[in-house]
């Protein structure tokens, strides 16, 4: 070779140099790839949509059902009904409970088991109409559910001489038969039951 | 215009281009003059992508391998089942579910009360009632007493027959039964709503 001195102006291994640069970062990037494609979700694994927390919710509300029924608070919730004014008490103006459960022993209960753990719930009400088909209203809506949402119902049976509750859960006067307004008709006009009330809860985590 | 070996005069012009060019490399590289294209904040950004890619990786490493070791999926599901088997049958009535039977509940949680006619015998540890060996749980009842956001273990009170704040006051103990929880380990905590004396409550069922 006669040239003793390499010219410093030509650069003859900045091709090699991308390229090794170009794999490298492709080695990097596969490595993160692997690692995320590895990494294996289950329905146990930890997230808001696991299969623990919907049993555990789907529990509670089944526990809350039960335990109101056990007190005597789920009809009082079910007839929590203001004559005069056609609506539950203390409604909001779409006719149903926004702002957490109704303000009796019932909505207390929901609020204490479901508030706290950043739980959501829906409470509706099923009951058989005039021309004996299901109707269904809105007793507490807080939005749409989400996918992962779990519901638990328990029935309740109305007769005829239930009263229905004041504001502060003391039994009024009037029977459900004699209501006006109460938003359920009597099913069994001669029998001693009144309708029958399927209570749904629907939770979900927010 | 064939190429020739550069002259002496062409040299001194190059290196003095080349003093230029360090002078110009002064600003972002070393001293010594750098002819890489790669400034240095190329090189912080690139190494810092390449560390957190790196970071990433380690961390998530061990996730990535828990589905298979099974550990916290195996005490997630025994937690369920063992609360489950306590409030919907062991402690009351299967046909009743989430409503406890107080003579029995009390005779879960203290061996000195009679446990004739339960499911189970307070004569063997919890872990054996409840068909648990391979883990320590603990179980209690618990009330949101002090208006918080969470809720408390609550006390027996004998002579008025009602659950109370635990006061340490007269002879109420507290509802609690298995070992005390410790802080090595992460611990799978299960609650249901139960129906006490005809009040509501709180069962917490917590495994380690």
């Amino acid at each position: 070779m006669s040239a003793s001195k390499v010219n410093p102006l030509k650069r003859s291994r900045a091709q090699a140099h991308t390229l090794e640069g170009v794999i490298a970062a492709l080695i990097i990037l596969s490595g993160l790839v692997f690692s995320l494609q590895v990494s294996a979700v289950t329905p146990l694994s930890a997230s808001t949509s696991s299969q623990y927390i919907e049993n555990q919710q789907g529990a509670a509300a089944s526990g809350v059902l039960a335990t109101a029924a056990e007190r005597g608070v789920l009809k009082e919730a079910v007839l929590f009904w203001n004559e005069s004014e056609g609506a539950f008490h203390n409604v909001s103006s779409f006719g149903y409970y926004t702002a957490g459960g109704p303000p009796n022993a019932f909505g207390r209960m929901l609020n204490q088991t479901f508030d706290p753990r950043g739980v959501a719930f829906n409470v509706y009400l099923v009951y058989v109409g005039r021309d004996g088909q299901l109707n269904r209203i809105r007793l507490v809506y807080r939005g749409a559910p989400s996918d992962n949402a779990v519901t638990a119902t328990r029935l309740v049976t109305v007769f005829d001489d239930d009263p229905l509750y004041d504001h502060e859960g003391v039994p009024t006067a009037v029977n459900v038969s004699a209501s006006d307004t109460l938003y359920m008709p009597d099913a069994q006009p001669n029998d001693p039951v009144f309708n029958l009330v399927r209570v749904e809860v629907v939770a979900w985590r927010m | 215009m064939s190429v020739r070996e550069p002259t002496e005069a062409v040299w001194t012009r190059l290196r003095s281009m080349q003093s230029v060019q360090n002078v110009r490399s002064r600003r972002w590289g070393r001293e010594r003059g750098r002819r890489r294209g790669q400034t240095t904040l190329d090189f912080a950004i690139g190494m810092s992508v390449f560390l957190i890619a790196v970071v990433f990786v380690l961390t998530f490493a061990p996730n990535m391998l828990d589905p298979f070791t099974g550990l916290t999926q195996e005490k997630t599901v025994l937690t369920a089942r063992v609360a489950d088997q306590l409030a919907e049958g062991m402690l009351g009535s299967p046909a009743e579910p989430y409503v406890l039977n107080e003579t029995c509940t009390l005779a879960f949680f203290n061996e000195s009360y009679n446990d004739a006619g339960c499911q189970f015998s307070n004569t063997i540890s919890v872990g054996q009632r409840l068909g648990v060996t391979t883990f320590d749980l603990n179980v209690t009842l618990e009330r949101d007493v002090t208006g918080g956001p969470t809720t408390e273990v609550v006390c027996w009170d004998e002579s008025a027959g009602t659950l109370t704040e635990c006061t340490g006051a007269g002879d109420a103990w507290p509802v609690k039964v298995g070992s005390a929880p410790t802080n090595a380990r992460s611990i799978i905590v299960a609650r249901r709503l139960v129906s006490f004396g005809g009040e509501d409550a709180t069962l917490v069922v917590r495994v380690w």
